[in-house]
Formats: C-alpha cells, sequence, structure tokens
C-alpha cells in the first residue's frame, strides 16, 4: 500500500492530477500542488525538504520540553555549535542549535541542522572543549543524514505518513484547520508520531560509533581539545545506570564504556593533537 | 608621584601576566579537581605523557588511583602506593560520583546564579523519557524561538578568533593492516 502511495505521490509531483480532488489521509493533494507546494517522496528528498522535516521533528521535541529561559547562553551554544559546523561538510546548512529545559542528561539532532543539548548535559561539562564534543557528535548525525537514513528506511517499511514533509503552513492553508481545529490535532499527532519513534528508540549503534569518531575529528580540526570528548564519555561512564537522567540516553546509545573502546584506535591516531579547553569562556559564560 | 607611577605600571603589569595565564593555551597540563578512577588494564607508568617514554612503575589492572590532571590523552595519576605518573586515559574509568547534584562540573555554579528556571536534578525540571516523548505536541512557536538564537558563519569564526581557536588539518596514522 505504501508502495502504491509512494508512486501516488511520484506521480502528482508531475503535475499529473492537478486538481482532482485527490486526497491521501486528511491531504487534498491536488490541491497542495496547485498552490505549488511540493508533496514528497521519502526515497527522493531534496535539502530543503530535509530542512523541513528536521523542523517538523524539532517541534516534537520542543513540544516535549521547550528551550531553556536564558538568550545569552542559547547564543553562546549557538556560536560553539556554528563554529563546529563551518568547519563540517554541511556548513552551508541553516544550523540551529538550543538548550532544552529538563533535567536529563542528553542531547538531539534533526535533519536539515538542528541540533539540541538538555541543561541536565550542560551541569556536566567542566569546559568550552566538553560542550564542542557533544555538538560535534550531534552536529556528525546531521552531516552523515543519519535520522534522515531511518526515516527513509522506516519509509519503505511503510511505517510512515506523507505529513512529515508537509510543513505547518502549507497544512494549515490547504485544510483551513487552525491550531485548535480536530484536523491540526490530527496532523501533528502524525508528525510526532514517528519523531517520537526515532528518538525513543534510538539510532543503530553502528551511526553512534561514527558520530563519535567523526565528532572526534571535527572537534580536532575546531582547535580544541580533542580529548575533551573522551572527558565527556568518562563522566557519563561514571554516573550510575540507574539513575533516571540517564534512561534516555542509555536506552538509545551504546554504554559509555563501549564507546571508548571503541574510540581507542582514533584516539591514538591523533594522540599527538593539542587544543583548547577554553574553561573560563565556558564558566563565565554559564554563570551569567 | 614617580612611585607611584611605577607601582600602578607594575601592578598593571602583573594583573596582565596573570590574565593570560589563566587562558593560556592548554598545551599545559589541564587543571581539574582531582578525581578518583580505576585501571582498565595492567600497565606500566610513564615518566612522561608520550608514547615513547621512559616506564616507571608497574600498575595492576583494577588498581584505585587519583586523576591529578591531563595532559592531551595522558592522565596524571598518583596510586595507592603513593607513585606517580602518566597513564593513557582509555585505561582509567572514573569511579562512581557519590552525588551528582551540584559536584560535577559547572552545576554549582548553575544554582548560584538567581534564574527562576534553573535545572537541578531534584527540583522540578523535569526529565525527557519515551513516555514524554509519546505524550509530546508538536510546538512550532518554540522552533521560531529557536532560530531568533542563529548566528551566522561570520560571528562564529569571530567567536573562535577571541578564544584563539584555529582550524587543524588533523593527520590520521593510517590503519595497521
Amino acid at each position: 500500500m505504501k508502495q502504491l502511495f509512494t508512486v501516488l505521490l511520484i506521480s502528482c509531483s508531475l503535475i499529473a492530477c492537478q486538481s482532482t480532488g485527490l486526497k491521501i489521509g486528511n491531504f487534498d493533494v491536488g490541491k497542495l500542488i496547485d498552490q505549488g507546494v511540493k508533496v514528497f517522496d521519502a526515497n527522493n528528498i531534496d535539502q530543503d525538504q530535509e530542512i523541513q522535516l528536521g523542523q517538523n521533528m524539532s517541534a516534537v521535541l520542543l513540544g516535549t520540553r521547550p528551550l531553556y529561559q536564558d538568550q545569552a547562553l542559547n547564543l553562546y551554544v549557538n556560536k560553539v555549535g556554528m563554529w563546529l559546523a563551518s568547519n563540517s561538510a554541511r556548513a552551508d546548512l541553516p544550523w540551529h542549535f538550543g538548550i532544552i529545559n529538563s533535567s536529563s542528561i542528553n542531547a538531539f539532532a534533526a535533519p536539515g541542522g538542528y541540533v539540541f543539548i538538555t541543561s541536565g548535559m550542560l551541569r556536566q561539562l567542566e569546559n568550552e572543549a566538553q560542550l564542542a564534543a557533544v555538538l560535534a557528535h550531534e552536529i556528525t548525525h546531521v552531516v552523515q543524514q543519519h535520522h534522515l537514513n531511518a526515516i527513509k528506511e522506516d519509509a519503505l517499511r511503510g511505517a510512515l505518513t506523507e505529513t512529515l514533509f508537509v510543513s505547518a503552513d502549507a497544512y494549515q492553508g490547504n485544510t483551513q484547520a487552525s491550531n485548535k481545529q480536530k484536523q491540526y490535532s490530527q496532523w501533528a499527532k502524525q508528525i510526532t508520531g514517528a519523531a517520537q519513534v526515532l528518538y525513543a528508540k534510538g539510532l543503530n549503534r553502528d551511526d553512534e560509533f561514527q558520530a563519535d569518531k567523526l565528532g572526534l575529528r571535527l572537534l580536532a580540526r575546531s582547535g580544541y581539545d580533542p580529548f575533551a570528548y573522551v572527558d565527556n564519555l568518562q563522566v557519563l561512564a561514571a554516573i550510575s545506570a540507574d539513575d533516571s537522567s540517564l534512561a534516555l540516553l542509555y536506552k538509545t546509545h551504546p554504554t559509555p564504556n563501549n564507546r571508548l573502546q571503541a574510540l581507542s584506535t582514533e584516539i591514538n591516531k591523533i594522540s599527538s593533537v593539542e587544543g583548547k579547553l577554553l574553561a573560563n569562556r565556558f564558566t563565565q559564560a554559564v554563570a551569567k | 608621584m614617580v612611585k607611584y607611577c611605577l607601582s600602578m605600571l607594575i601592578l598593571v603589569f602583573i594583573l596582565s601576566q596573570l590574565s593570560w595565564a589563566s587562558e593560556k593555551k592548554s598545551t599545559s597540563p589541564s587543571k581539574q579537581k582531582p578525581k578518583t578512577g580505576i585501571t582498565v588494564h595492567k600497565a606500566h607508568l610513564l615518566i612522561e605523557p608520550e608514547n615513547q617514554s621512559e616506564l616507571g612503575e608497574l600498575i595492576e589492572a583494577n588498581s584505585k588511583v587519583t586523576i591529578l590532571s591531563r595532559k592531551r590523552a595522558w592522565y596524571n595519576i598518583s596510586s595507592s602506593s603513593n607513585s606517580s605518573g602518566w597513564l593513557n586515559m582509555l585505561n582509567v574509568r572514573f569511579t562512581a560520583a557519590e552525588k551528582r547534584e551540584g559536584d560535577l562540573g559547572i552545576g554549582s555554579l548553575f544554582s548560584s546564579v538567581t534564574k527562576s528556571t534553573l535545572p537541578t536534578v531534584s527540583t522540578g525540571v523535569r526529565g525527557f523519557d519515551d513516555v514524554d516523548l509519546a505524550n509530546a505536541q508538536a510546538n512550532f512557536q518554540q522552533v521560531e524561538l529557536l532560530s531568533s538564537y542563529s548566528v551566522s558563519s561570520t560571528e562564529a569564526k569571530a567567536f573562535a578568533q577571541q578564544g584563539q581557536l584555529k582550524i587543524k588539518a588533523i593527520t590520521v596514522k593510517p590503519q595497521e593492516q
């Protein structure tokens, strides 16, 4: 059924069914195409669509917990993150970095350049290099399109709905739904479903190990002390696995000890690299 | 008057040196509050933090150590027999923190600032688990707020320059067969 749906979408994108009243779920697909709104295929996503998807998934994350209410601190995290991202292979993305207000120790990424760190994670850190290490890991997920590939795999298995790939504005324009109307709630619920699944189960372990390895290199390349990456994992490894603030992190990632073991070869390759910790700047930023 | 000016000059000089020293490049060992740890494997302590160093005392696996500082990939440790030297950081695991709240990193700084929404482990800011995710509603207003925090690559580069961060070409040794 989902394969048929995919074929239909491709056909519609060729303007073969304008104004036919073709509906899929709550969407009048023909009307959307008439309005110039792209309704696209999970197997063939361009950068604009990737960014839209990331925005939708970020809305779910921020619907779980809001941003930490400190503009200066959020700006500081953005500066660290943007410096790292500008040294990555996808510096051209419209990167966004935010602090999620939660005691949980975790960080998240969404396609198209969205990266989040919890305030609980931020509390564990000692210097700017450790913050950069967390962000470098998440940036690598975006650069390598790990979440996007996981979603594509889900789409092939028929586990996705089309609403992931349409913006809120386009949906509201099409159905004249407002935030309070049932249709919008239903649409929002469908978006949240896919994001919930992905963030609750996590990426596959190989993606996490790759994010560690390439994140470590990005950290070093950006002038930070790359061994701060290992410091972070050491601190996480020392916190009890039963600690509830780590529950989701442990569920969705390999254990810190496994990650340290997997990084050992990479660490030995760059053992002579030096860089900056910037503990004072970090302390000043969080104490303001 | 001359003595006063001279004293002020000396004071300014001393203060400028202290300011420089606090932000100096971390080629010197990073100073950390001493942590305790346990060794993973049996290994010799190194006299210097480098692979080609002379060897010191042999430390058994599961030995308790105090971590005094770090330089690149090596911890400067003190063993239970009061020997000191350097160990590869991957050969040490920190022992479990007795109490996380306020003890690690900048946690104490968070709690000392008078902001109404500061997170602490025990007071109110909630966690983030799969149940919370399951009950979430998409919040696009927060996404708009997130966008307001974005900075340009030019701003980021200026920020990096202020911190004396320099792009490095990382030469990775070829993997051994």
